[in-house]
């Protein structure tokens, strides 16, 4: 159909006014479908269980779509990734099973670091430091973070490639950068 | 996507490393892909699940409004289209011929009945009207008994209707090396008269809308107007007394364009009213009407 065809193209904002104005599902079930391989990915995340994210995400749909317009959204995406959240914690209450949140994960990063690590701009004068800096980290560290960020590698192409395990990949991977973060700003002065 | 490639399982190479960097900025999804590291099952085939069934929820396709306001518009412009390309079919032109014939007599309403020739043997509800003295016949209706399928087969059997130029006979030496080029001149006397059906008018009475305007000046209303301000002569009330008011004017115009036979209906002063007078005799010539002209002299 050419509408469906059409629709697909909307992009967020458009379906997002689109639901709020036309009272129309078709939007906002539009909307929906494009966060639905996210949110499942979140809802496992918290229940840790297949069944149960598939529930979840079905029963938040069922919850907000009807009064969608009732809500003062400014972006989509992070307004639906923190309601997913809270739904998620209202299942987990109401089984009275323990919530586990790893709260590590949640700590917020540092965009200079990243934006240093993922430009690697020549022009940047920061870029020397950085350099000396992932020398002085440690073995681990130092090898996850060129490949992850210099050689482009995922972490299990590192994991592969170094016999490291998958988990302690991923955190020499955020030491490393909380280590350069350290360094490059005690050294830029 | 390269969300899809991962949840399907995928974990090597750029495009997964792409995704990761990303995840790193993005909690959103970094929390999904925790998830899908994190519990194994068919995910992919759960989406899938999950957004048929959302799809399903109501019908896909339900149109917005405007759509909707379109496809009428559409249908109507369509039918219409249809109505039109078909006019032919539906309503036969004889029937606009006859109607028109009936108007432009009506307009031109037969003033001497005796000129009207009614053919009896095809007529005979009509001839019943005429003799009272009351026919009209702005439309069908009003005659009553009257067939019109009959009155239109009779049209149609009667050639008049095609109006077929009668052209003077004339002799013309020729050179057959040459291309010639010939106009006919047209006979004036057999176009003066035009068959009706029932009866025979004079062709100047009927065809002739451009007679039945309102006749303007040939110079143009506004010229009209300014010729009026400029040469209209205020001196006639030398006594002292300015006298102000309209004084209208109606004549009838003659076959050279010239106003005759005019007369003051809204009188102001004698003096005012001889002004009128001469301003429109020796302004500019008017179109030709049989209707009378009426002009407003403001003094």
């Amino acid at each position: 159909m050419w509408y469906s065809k059409k629709i697909s193209k909307f992009t967020d904002e458009e379906l997002l006014i689109g639901a709020i104005s036309e009272q129309n599902s078709v939007f906002f079930g539009e909307l929906y479908n494009r966060y639905i391989p996210l949110l499942y990915g979140v809802a496992l995340n918290y229940l840790q269980n297949a069944d149960n994210a598939k529930d979840a995400v079905m029963s938040l749909y069922e919850n907000i779509a009807p009064k969608i317009a009732s809500y003062d959204i400014i972006a989509f995406k992070t307004w639906i990734y923190s309601v997913m959240k809270n739904h998620c914690l209202q299942i987990l209450r109401k089984d009275k099973t323990e919530i586990f949140v790893d709260f590590s994960i949640n700590f917020v990063e540092d965009d200079e670091i990243l934006h240093l690590l993922n430009e690697k701009d020549e022009q940047d004068e920061r870029l020397p430091t950085l350099k000396m800096c992932i020398k002085k980290l440690p073995v681990e560290q130092r090898v996850s973070v060129l490949r992850f960020f210099f050689e482009e590698m995922s972490y299990q192409d590192i994991a592969d490639s170094t016999g490291y395990d998958l988990l302690k990949v991923k955190s020499y991977i955020q030491n490393g950068k909380r280590n350069l973060k350290i360094c490059v700003e005690k050294n830029s002065k | 996507m390269n969300l899809k490639t991962y949840i399907e399982g995928k974990r090597n190479g750029q495009e997964i490393n792409a995704l990761e960097r990303k995840a790193l900025e993005d909690r959103f999804l970094e929390e999904a892909l925790n998830g899908y590291d994190n519990i194994k099952g068919s995910h992919s085939e759960n989406i899938a699940v999950l957004q048929q069934s959302i799809l399903q929820q109501k019908p896909q396709t339900v149109f917005p409004k405007y759509f909707a306001i379109a496809a009428s518009v559409a249908l109507l412009l369509g039918f219409g289209a249809f109505l039109a390309l078909n006019f032919d079919n539906l309503f036969p032109k004889k029937y606009f011929i006859a109607k028109n014939i009936l108007q432009k007599t009506e307009n031109n309403s037969f003033q001497n009945f005796d000129k009207i020739k009614i053919d009896t043997a095809e007529f005979k509800n009509l001839i019943v009207k005429t003799e009272k003295e009351d026919f009209i016949a702005p439309n069908f209706d009003s005659v009553t008994g009257f067939d019109d399928r009959d009155f239109f087969e009779s049209i149609e059997k009667t050639d008049h209707f095609d109006a077929a130029k009668e052209v003077e006979k004339s002799i013309v030496s020729v050179d057959t090396n040459s291309q010639i080029l010939i106009a006919l001149a047209e006979n004036e006397n057999i176009l003066n008269e035009v068959a009706v059906g029932y009866g025979t008018q004079k062709r100047k009475d009927i065809t002739p809308s451009e007679k039945t305007k309102k006749p303007e000046p040939i110079i143009g209303a506004r010229a009209y107007k300014n010729y009026l301000k400029k040469n209209i002569n205020y001196s006639i009330n030398a006594d002292g007394k300015s006298v102000k008011g309209k004084v209208t004017v109606v004549f009838s115009v003659d076959t050279l364009g010239h106003p005759t036979n005019i007369r003051v209906t809204k009188p102001l002063c004698p003096e005012c009213d001889k002004e009128a007078v001469r301003l429109i005799t020796n302004g500019s010539a008017w179109t030709q009407s049989s209707i009378e002209a009426e002009v407003e002299i403001i003094f």
